[in-house]
């Protein structure tokens, strides 16, 4: 089965400028040939601490950020590669919820101006447009009547939900929510993400989710991408990532997300320091210099991603001890 | 066939109103009406405008009318027919000043309009396109501040002058106050660009641009329909002041004796009476103190709008 989106060593570098002639100092790679498929249907989350380049990957995706290399195949098409007028043809398939419901929604437009621009952008009548504009509404749990409304009059739950409307405007296949939920109280959270769960059901979507609460992605996500420094450090299917995280990293962070099962509760392989400069990073696996199991190979050389079991990459020279030893208690824990 | 139903549309209105937060527009009135200088302003601008539009109807003379000159009544201190007196050419002082209005409100305004478009144009292809596009139209900007935009007013004034007799461009009437108009919009526009690129820098990346861009928006769109309303209230602020500042500017080359000499301007009524300041104040004080509310009116109305639309910059 080919992937509806496909992204093969995609970088996304920025130059970055110092002093008073502006002189080149270096390159943030904050994203750094990462490559991952995401098939129809199916929730493909990308977790990662802030900073790791998650979000630049998802703008890379949607092309609002031209990436320096690699290569980008959207239903069998290469989105690097298209003229203008393709580009615009692509754009009906693939699109965007944003973070933050009230940065997202112009406060010069009326919910339904906001939900129906991309009728009047791809040429259909204002009649389709209306009829669409309430269908959508409808479809997110609003009104028609909301249609007329200014995005200030609107909570941020259903700023969200006009968000999304907007988003699944004229059938899209592809939708990348970059922290859809972050930004709204906890209560609210849920009911977006049942919205989304219920649409991908009845319309047939496919997600690539960025998140960083686990729990959620958990609940939602079919396989989930872990990302570190720009890279994947582990691709995996829900369940097996979730019972045996092979990375190091991947265990800390689910470490560090707490949990009321008492079975799921792993022990603490928090990593202390910082995330180290995308400016500058370190030799080798990125993550050595706060991994508890570095050994001198790890300093030396990145690792490549393995495969370790059916749709499972990690991309760690020890994973394989790991893989061999699924309980964790018996690897001492430097604490 | 419509008939209103009157029970309806008031149950409406009843429950409408309080479900409808106020809009960025309303918030910022809200704002504005609790600040006293601003609704000053708003009231001598209004005040303005109101002289301006009826001042053929409110003006005791015909705003030409010199017979008091024949009748040997130039320079005649206020009574009960010339109100404000009459200056030296024998016009009734009350009636330029209202006239004036006009020809004021004609120069900030139209002189803004210009300086408007040419400062949102350059301003927002420096923020939106950015790079060398942006190093250099703002490097042309700061060339146009340090120009003095006097001199150059008044050499063109003049050289425009000499060169129009003979052609068409005579007969358009008020030619000389257009000039005057024209180059004051060329010289104000820096502000406005400054503050457009700023505003369009900023909105550029803002996520309901980079939403619109991902449905496929057109550029156009995106800078007109997306960008620009945002970067209104910004702007309008900056034109408020500018309109004070290109009336000041007007009556300066007007006293100086360069402004035109058909239209009645306030600036022109001093330069003629200025010498009898001592015989006649009357002629020069009423002018003065027009200019002085107008311009007054507009700064506070500025001022005013500034703490409405951008309420985190006080404090």
């Amino acid at each position: 089965m080919t992937p509806l989106l496909d992204v093969a060593d995609l970088a996304v570098h920025f130059p970055v400028f110092r002093g008073p002639l502006r002189r080149k100092a270096g390159t943030v790679r904050a994203v750094d040939g990462v490559s991952l498929q995401v098939f129809r249907g199916e929730t493909l989350a990308l977790v990662g601490e802030s900073g790791c380049g998650k979000s630049t990957l998802a703008r890379a995706v949607l092309r609002l950020q031209e990436p320096s290399a690699g290569q980008l195949r959207f239903e069998g098409q290469d989105l690097l590669r298209l003229d203008r007028r393709a580009m615009k043809a692509a754009r009906r398939r693939m699109r965007m919820v944003f973070q933050d419901p009230h940065a997202s929604l112009n406060p010069r437009l009326r919910a339904g101006e906001i939900v129906g621009e991309a009728f009047d952008i791809h040429g259909c009548t204002r009649r389709e447009r209306d009829a669409g504009v309430a269908e959508l509404l409808t479809l997110v749990g609003l009104g028609p009547e909301h249609a007329a409304r200014f995005p200030h009059e609107f909570s941020g739950g259903q700023r969200q939900r006009i968000g999304i409307a907007r988003a699944l405007a004229l059938h899209p296949s592809l939708v990348v929510c970059d922290e859809p939920v972050s930004a709204l109280d906890v209560s609210v959270q849920a009911q977006i993400v049942n919205l989304l769960m219920e649409l991908q059901e009845r319309l047939g979507l496919s997600y690539l989710f960025i998140s960083h609460d686990l729990h959620l992605v958990e609940f939602i996500a079919d396989r989930v991408a872990v990302m570190y420094l720009g890279r994947i450090v582990e691709t995996a299917p829900i369940q097996s990532l979730y019972a045996a995280p092979l990375h190091p990293y991947t265990q800390a962070l689910l470490a560090a997300s707490p949990s009321i099962d008492p079975d799921r509760r792993h022990q603490h392989v928090v990593p202390d320091g910082e995330v180290p400069s995308p400016l500058s990073p370190p030799s080798g696996c990125a993550f050595h210099p706060r991994c508890p199991f570095a050994i001198a190979n790890c300093r030396a050389e990145m690792p490549p991603l393995l495969t370790l079991a059916p749709g499972h990459d990690v991309r760690c020279w020890r994973a394989g001890e790991w893989a061999a030893a699924p309980q964790r208690a018996a690897i001492p824990v430097g604490s | 066939m419509d008939t209103p139903i009157v029970p309806e549309a008031v149950a409406e209105a009843s429950i409408a109103v309080p479900l409808r937060p106020p809009g960025l527009w309303r918030q910022g009135w809200y704002r504005f009406r609790r600040n006293r200088g601003g609704m000053l302003g708003l009231g001598l601008v209004a005040l303005v405008v109101l002289v301006a539009l009826l001042c053929p109807f409110v003006a005791p003379f015909a705003p030409n009318d010199q017979s008091a000159m024949l009748r040997g009544a130039a320079r005649k201190a206020p009574d009960w027919v010339h109100l404000l007196g009459t200056d030296r050419n024998g016009y009734d002082v009350l009636t330029r000043v209202l006239y004036g209005a006009s020809t004021a409100l004609a120069v900030g305004l139209g002189a803004m309009a210009v300086a408007s478009v040419i400062g949102v144009i350059i301003g927002g292809i420096a923020g939106y396109a950015g790079g060398l596009t942006d190093e250099l139209l703002m490097r042309f900007a700061e060339f146009f501040m340090v120009i003095p935009v006097f001199v150059v007013i008044l050499a063109v004034v003049r050289l425009f002058g000499i060169v129009v007799v003979g052609t068409w461009l005579e007969s358009i009437p008020n030619l000389n106050l257009m000039t005057i108009i024209v180059l004051l919009g060329c010289f104000e526009w820096p502000p406005i660009a400054r503050m457009a690129r700023a505003e369009f820098l900023r909105l550029k990346h803002a996520e309901f641009v980079e939403a619109a861009i991902c449905i496929g928006t057109k550029k156009r769109d995106i800078l007109l329909r997306h960008i620009l309303p945002n970067a209104l209230p910004s702007l309008i602020v900056l034109v408020a002041l500018g309109i004070g500042g290109a009336i000041l500017a007007e009556t300066m080359v007007s006293f100086l004796g360069f402004g035109d000499p058909k239209a009645v301007s306030w600036g022109q009524q001093l330069h003629f009476n200025y010498e009898a300041l001592k015989v006649a104040p009357w002629a020069v004080l009423s002018p003065g103190a027009a200019i002085f509310v107008t311009v007054l009116g507009f700064n506070l109305l500025a001022d005013g709008l500034t703490d409405a639309f951008n309420p985190r910059l006080r404090r």
